[in-house]
């Protein structure tokens, strides 16, 4: 079949060979090195030498206040966090209601590990507060980081790398990241081997090429992400719990587990598919730029935004379970369906049509004459 | 009608996105079986034409038929027909010669017995012999054109088209392709519309020639014809002539 002759001819191109086949070895182990150093890093954060200086009006009583629970206090320069003291802080914690509590990070302490550190030091001073319930739900936590520059980003970014592990966006971003560049290559591939032409010109109908190098390209994402993310589950794992510890089955059960794998190649095919389609306008690298711009700006973008203005989750999950809001999820979202397993499937059977309609796309810029101009202009730039 | 004619090119007319007008009204035919060639200065709108034969350009204006079939509107059908050498092009890099004639032929045939029959034709024609087994991007120029020239013919075509096929070919090289393609017209009857700066290959090769200058066919006929009808003793000086570079007449 011709369709699995192009698709073959695309896996060898993209996925098997010296170069992929060796980064599909290293990166894993980069990653679990790179776990290790933060594990031991993190393991030193978590326990009750974190020290904490306290600024804002009401510092020195909550100073004392923690001082008393055997919390150790340090200088803002020298602190683990930085906590600010408003009014009414002392009263809420010690009476153990919900505070609000701007917590500012110090670049270097902000490794893989800590991504769950407000987990933690929310526990922190629920401990703190000689309340145990008070844990995540009660306290909200508004991370700083403040770079080694001294300036400091402020924003939600914890929460939101929070947002990201707990909904299923976060590997939602890192698929359709996986998915993009493959595709992309694949196109630039044609273009700087010269192979263009030769390829247009065959008996093949310009759908199943498109259609062989978005699944090729989706293949390769999910041989490549699936790799690096369970790399990165397994160096997760192997922190203690609490600090970030993960375990497959925190994700949820076995049905939901299905709904992230479908979601997962629904977003791979998509993004895949929208690479393709912007590779032909803009051939070489910058298609590249392109798509990361929309897949990062956007989707991280969304995610923030609900997080930090506290929208409500649930219209807004379909947005969050896709790092592209195109009109599918977006309608999805307006339709404001109850029920999240069913929402999230009629996500993925949107994006699906979606990943469709842009290969029927792309196959039409295929049959147009701009592919063609496109690797023209691409290839004279090139000698 | 259309039928019996292998290419029937009619007022074609292409203009590209920025205005360059490359086509302007050009006309002609090639009967089945014939060998036609396509000469004329750089830019004279060689390539432009043959891409819009091989589909992968649109007119801006006219009509081409393949065997009777619309270039546009039946593009898979006469892709089905054809094969095309690109001006400039060559095979993937990481892919060896033989999995890259192997690709080829699987995208046209199915049975074993024919994807192995093309496989030996194109190894035979390229005179690559070992080096098939050897990756493309540790080729040289000349064996990336053999390699895409054979596999073009070898899968059989009943049109060839090929954009100046011999560019960038030794000598011997040059000579032996051109018996091939020679051979190959005559054995199996395939089509064969080439363009070439080469006046000696488009002379000892075509059956008829097309002049084309900005976009228009100037002057068509056999090499024998042209060359009578110029009082020229070659080629190149018809060529010369009939461009304006030169003052027209024998030498
Ligand atoms: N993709 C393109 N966009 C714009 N103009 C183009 C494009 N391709 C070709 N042209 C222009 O069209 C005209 C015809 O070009 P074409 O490549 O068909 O000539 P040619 O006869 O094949 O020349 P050569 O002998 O140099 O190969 C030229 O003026 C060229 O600049
Ligand atoms: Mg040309």
């Amino acid at each position: 079949m011709v369709f699995k002759v192009l698709l073959w001819k695309e896996l060898r191109s993209l996925l098997l060979n010296k170069g992929a086949l060796i980064s599909l070895v290293l990166i894993p182990i980069v990653i679990l090195m790179a776990g290790q150093a933060s594990v031991q890093q993190a393991t030193k954060v978590a326990t009750s030498k974190l020290c904490v200086a306290v600024t804002g009006p009401e510092a020195q009583a909550v100073e004392r206040f923690l001082e008393m629970r055997g919390v150790c206090l340090t200088t803002p320069a020298k602190a683990d966090l930085v906590i600010y003291a408003s009014p009414g802080l002392l009263e809420n914690l010690s009476r153990g209601l919900p505070v609000k509590l701007s917590v500012y990070y110090r670049l270097e302490s902000l490794s893989i590990a800590s991504l769950k550190a407000p987990l933690s030091i929310a526990k922190l001073l629920a401990k703190i507060a000689g309340n145990v319930s008070l844990v995540t739900p009660k306290v909200v936590v508004n991370a700083t980081v403040l770079l080694p520059t001294g300036k400091a980003i402020s924003g939600s970014v914890a929460s939101m790398m929070m947002t990201m592990l707990n909904v299923l966006s976060f590997p939602l971003i890192f698929a359709a990241i996986f998915a993009f560049a493959p595709a992309i290559s694949s196109m630039m591939m044609e273009y700087s081997d010269k192979t263009i032409e030769i390829l247009l010109s065959q008996p093949v109908k310009r759908t199943t090429i498109a259609l062989a190098k978005s699944v090729a390209a989706t293949v390769t994402g999910l041989v490549q992400g699936g790799v690096m993310i369970a790399a990165m589950f397994a160096m997760m794992s192997e922190m203690p719990k609490g600090l970030g510890g993960l375990s497959l089955q925190a994700l949820g059960s076995p049905s939901a587990m299905v709904l992230l794998a479908a979601s997962v190649i629904a977003e791979m095919v998509f993004a895949a598919s929208l690479a393709l389609a912007i590779s032909v306008f803009m051939p070489g690298p910058e298609a590249m730029g392109g798509a990361m711009a929309i897949i990062v700006v956007i989707g991280i973008g969304v995610a923030t935004f609900a997080t930090s203005y506290g929208v409500p989750l649930a219209p807004l999950k379909a947005l969050m379970l896709s790092p592209i809001p195109l009109i599918g999820p977006m309608l999805v979202s307006a339709l404001n369906l109850a029920g999240a397993v069913a929402y999230g499937w009629l996500v993925v059977l949107v994006r699906l049509v979606e990943a469709g309609i842009l290969i029927k796309l792309f196959a039409r810029l295929l049959e147009s004459e701009r592919s063609l101009t496109a690797a023209i202009r691409f290839m004279r730039g090139l000698s | 009608m259309a039928e019996n004619l292998a290419v029937r090119v009619e007022g074609l007319v292409k203009v590209y996105p920025r205005g360059v007008r490359a086509l302007n009204g050009l006309s002609f035919t090639v009967n089945e079986g014939e060998i036609y060639g396509l000469v004329g200065p750089n830019g004279a709108g060689k390539t432009t034409t043959l891409r819009i034969l091989a589909t992968l350009l649109k007119p801006t204006e006219g009509r081409v038929y393949i065997y009777g079939h619309d270039v546009v509107k039946e593009s898979l059908e006469v892709r089905r027909l054809l094969s095309y050498l690109p001006e400039e092009a060559s095979a993937p890099r990481e892919m060896k010669g033989v999995e890259f004639i192997e690709f080829i032929a699987k995208l046209r045939y199915t049975n074993p017995r024919d994807i192995a029959q093309v496989l030996e034709e194109a190894s035979r024609i390229s005179g690559l012999g070992k080096d098939l087994e050897r990756k493309v991007k540790t080729y040289s120029k000349g064996m990336k054109r053999r390699l895409l020239l054979a596999t073009m013919l070898a899968v059989r075509p009943r049109l060839a088209i090929l954009d100046e096929p011999t560019s960038g070919l030794d000598v011997e090289q040059s000579l032996r392709i051109r018996s091939i393609i020679r051979r190959y017209s005559r054995s199996l009857g395939v089509t064969v519309l080439l363009s070439s700066h080469n006046m000696l290959e488009v002379e000892r090769l075509c059956d008829r020639i097309g002049i084309i200058i900005k976009g228009r066919i100037v002057e068509e006929g056999s090499p024998q014809e042209l060359k009578e009808k110029y009082g020229a003793e070659t080629l190149e000086d018809v060529f010369l002539a009939v461009t304006g570079r030169r003052e027209a007449g024998p030498r």
